[in-house]
């Protein structure tokens, strides 16, 4: 089911919380526009490319762009130009929506801001996500994930016992902001679909992100209580990583209750545990950490990080294996649960990419609807298709380069250069594990099961 | 906009039944109220996970503690109806498919097996026709791993994100907050709003299966592409991001600063920061390769500037420098930030205490946060115009 069929977005969004919003929306059926310029090209064209190969159209071979920008289309605008701004206008009125996330303020300064867009087209609704928002007086600071989950408060509580704050390896701030846009977005749908009504949307990442700090504020508020950094200890629970057997293997065990607790010492050989005064209740099992610690350490350390999982959630235990990324891609339970679709990158071949509206509608997934779109593949079409322009208008357009430009900061050699991974070096710092010579073999492996899969459904439909 | 004409909302005629049961269900149907939906929380007769979860005020006993004045409970279930039922009990499973016909959606997690006595997907399909089921579970409804137990600690090292967060030489790094709860809530908001939107167009989704793993799972950064583009396998090496330095977090004067650098003006900025224009040039601050791989000589240009200045300082002068640093507030600095106060994002709860605001704006329908929760049982089935045998 194609749920937004006929609506068409405008994506002046670039690198992960803007493009995240608009992918959902085109997998749910949206015709999405990337508006790019060669002189601006979304800089995650050029992030994970493919063999780490600068040379040709690397831009095009990009698996973080394509997982942002699957299934959308993309068109050249220069919106410096006057011309540009004022075809953007045109393209506006045949518009639902506009999508951006620049630093609050860019939009005003290209003559874009949302009273503009308004002029032109009444009933559209803009979307604006950024980090602090559009108003106030840190409004203007500019943001990427990686200062936003401290900005968030989240980093005072993340980290190891007696140590600093730390953030996540992971910029996750981003997609959780991006989707709190995306439910904005399809509630201003609904709104105008009611009232005829437009809006202007507003996400801060900051301010989507403080709900999960509410049991902290209460008990701030409440009793004067600040917490920090306690990797990964919760009061009332028993949680830990234990380290397996194998390179850098460990399983994750999180006891939460009385049933899960007592699951737990039979599961990992010490009933004696129950009958243990230092374990009697949950506040004592949390005095007594470093003791438990020892004992389910023991115990992990001769199995695989897979096998102890399995063991304790046998037994109900919560626990899990914690998978590195190569990992994630060959989970069974994904697998199974069709999470990954097969999408192309131009000249090189399929890879498996994340959906990422992911439930199940009766009974059916939500896949991506195609590959992400090269660099202004799709000007003329669209410019043809919304504004009615015919080829002379076009080649002139892109004569003056108002509707086409080189990427010339991707194409120079300093960025063929030093746009690759130093993969030696970082495998000798321990960032990188190890790399599988073999890794396309796994890959075309799995595009082949995903395929066969897309097939048998076809089928049965 | 007068007292007696409320300000509009995007969902004033939907109403929404929560069987409650945690975090993301909670969430999810608190944003639905948040947009103006009804919504009829169906509790079990002690209080469910959210309401058990404090934390409580000083002075209440551990074992029965008020199970209205939890922090958690007040935030989670701010504006919404609770209705207590027995669903093991049959005029309890009675009233509440009654209170289920009347609603648009249902919002529960139906890992939770016997929570009705019809809790399969086509049975539910037939026996509610005009309300759509969105079910909020850990793993979904299918799959080898459907009956696995877990909550965001398990979520998070499944997604990938455990295992390069933290030091090198030490195990694996959690977050401080649960943050696959929420993950979980936004997502089965969005499908809600989904079915919601297709309802005025026919077609209306009966059953909608959201697994919390899955919606983290799809959070990936770099891992997942770094391994489909090039074969290689990243770990965690000081919760960095791969390929960028620094995107840390570092000590200064006072404490801690983030520090972040993927702007193309990043070399000039950090050069005129510390007062060394003569870095300009030098390959160690420019060329991102080069910080990566000497990062400890990276270090040691920036750490005696860092150390000599508090994060207010270094604030400034980044703001100052239009860099994209940040400091790193605790709660209660949240509470008393001078940014989230001129944006009115607190709101001001029953007691004068402040209460988190809307995470969105809708300016033409404002969000509806803030509103105060409902005691255990304080409405009845009979209100909604559910009865008994129905």
């Amino acid at each position: 089911m194609r749920f937004f069929e006929g609506l068409r977005v405008l994506d002046l969004t670039h690198v992960w919380i803007g493009p995240l919003v608009t992918r959902v929306l085109a997998d749910l059926g949206a015709d999405v526009i990337k508006v790019e310029h060669g002189n601006h090209p979304d800089g995650t064209r050029i992030a994970f490319f493919a063999n780490n190969d600068s040379s040709g159209e690397y831009w095009h071979h990009s698996v973080y762009f394509t997982k942002r920008n699957a299934g959308k289309r993309a068109i050249q605008v220069n919106l410096q130009e006057l011309e540009g701004k004022e075809l953007f206008l045109r393209l506006v009125r045949e518009a639902d929506m506009v999508f951006e996330n620049f630093t609050p303020g860019v939009m005003e300064r290209l003559g874009l801001g949302y009273e503009t867009l308004r002029e032109h087209a009444p009933s559209i609704i803009m979307c604006s996500l950024s980090g602090y928002g559009q108003t106030g007086p840190h409004s203007h600071r500019p943001a990427y994930g990686m200062s936003m989950e401290p900005a968030s408060g989240i980093s005072t509580l993340t980290g190891y016992r007696g140590r600093g704050p730390m953030k996540t390896g992971q910029t996750w701030i981003d997609h959780y902001g991006g989707f709190q846009g995306t439910g904005g977005a399809i509630a201003a749908l609904i709104h105008r679909a009611r009232t005829g009504e437009g809006q202007h949307v507003e996400v801060s990442m900051q301010e989507a992100a403080i709900p999960m700090l509410a049991a902290h504020i209460a008990e701030y508020q409440q009793r004067g209580r600040l917490h920090g950094p306690n990797n990964p200890r919760r009061e009332g629970k028993l949680r830990g990583y234990y380290e397996c057997a194998g390179d850098d293997a460990w399983v994750a065990v999180s006891v939460r209750d009385e049933a899960e607790w007592r699951a737990c010492c039979h599961a990992v050989g010490h009933p004696e545990w129950l009958e243990d005064p230092r374990f009697a209740t949950a506040a004592d099992r949390y005095e007594h950490h470093d003791a438990l610690d020892d004992g389910l350490a023991g115990w992990a350390a001769s199995r695989t990080k897979f096998e102890a999982a399995r063991l304790l959630q046998e037994a109900g235990v919560p626990a899990a294996p914690v998978l590195a990324g190569d990992e994630v891609l060959a989970d069974e339970q994904l697998e199974a649960r069709e999470f990954f679709d097969p999408l192309e990158l131009v000249d090189i071949g399929e890879v498996p990419i994340e959906r990422y509206f992911s439930p199940r509608i009766d009974g059916r997934g939500v896949p991506a609807r195609g590959r992400a779109p090269r660099l202004g593949e799709h000007t003329d079409e669209v410019l043809r298709e919304l504004l009615g322009l015919g080829d002379e208008e076009l080649a002139g357009l892109a004569g003056r380069g108002i509707t086409r430009g080189e990427p010339a900061a991707l194409m120079s050699p300093d960025a063929r250069e030093f746009s690759p991974l130093p993969i030696e070096q970082l495998l000798e710092q321990r960032s990188l594990l190890r790399v599988d010579e073999d890794f396309r073999d796994v890959i075309d492996a799995q595009i082949a099961r995903l395929k066969a899969r897309d097939a048998r459904a076809a089928t049965e439909r | 906009m007068t007292a007696s004409q409320p300000a509009p909302t995007v969902l004033p005629d939907v109403r929404v039944v929560e069987l409650a049961s945690g975090v993301a269900v909670a969430y999810a149907t608190q944003l639905l109220g948040q947009l103006g939906a009804e919504v009829i929380r169906i509790e079990p007769p002690g209080g469910d996970a959210v309401r058990l979860a404090g934390p409580f005020p000083e002075g209440q006993p551990d074992t029965s503690p008020d199970l209205d004045s939890g922090g958690l409970h007040r935030y989670l279930n701010g504006g919404k109806r609770s209705v207590v039922l027995d669903l093991g009990a049959e005029d309890g499973a009675a009233l509440a498919s009654g209170l289920i016909a009347g609603s648009d959606v249902l919002v529960g997690d139906w890992r939770d097996r016997g929570l009705l006595p019809f809790d399969d997907q086509d049975a539910m399909r037939e026996r509610f026709p005009e309300t759509t089921c969105v079910s909020i579970g850990d793993f979904g409804m299918t799959g080898p791993r459907a009956g696995w137990q877990a909550d965001s600690l398990i979520h998070e090292a499944l997604s990938g994100i455990t295992y390069v967060s933290g030091e090198p030489d030490r195990e694996p790094l959690a977050l401080g907050v649960d943050v696959a709860d929420y993950f979980a809530g936004l997502v089965g908001w969005i499908a809600a709003l989904v079915a919601l939107a297709q309802a005025s167009v026919g077609e209306r989704p009966g059953f909608i299966d959201v697994s919390a793993h899955e919606v983290i799972g799809s959070s990936d950064d770099h891992s997942l592409s770094l391994y489909a583009a090039t074969g290689a396998v990243r770990r965690r090496f000081y919760s960095r991001v791969l390929g960028g330095y620094p995107s840390d977090i570092m000590p200064c004067k006072d404490g801690h600063f983030s520090f972040v650098t993927p702007q193309s003006a990043f070399p000039a900025r950090v050069a005129e920061l510390i007062g060394r224009p003569d870095l300009v040039d030098d390959p160690l601050l420019n060329q991102r390769r080069e910080r990566v791989v000497r990062w400890r000589d990276f270090d040691a240009l920036l750490r005696p500037y860092l150390q000599a200045h508090t994060s207010a300082e270094l604030l400034r002068r980044s703001d100052e420098l239009h860099l994209a640093f940040a400091m790193l507030p605790s709660v209660a600095d949240l509470l008393a930030d001078e940014h989230l106060r001129a944006r009115g994002f607190w709101l001001e709860g029953p007691d004068g205490e402040d209460v988190i605001g809307p995470p969105l704006r809708l300016p033409a329908a404002p969000l509806r946060a803030g509103r105060p929760a409902p005691d255990l049982g304080s409405s009845s089935a009979a209100e909604f115009g559910a009865e008994r045998g129905a």
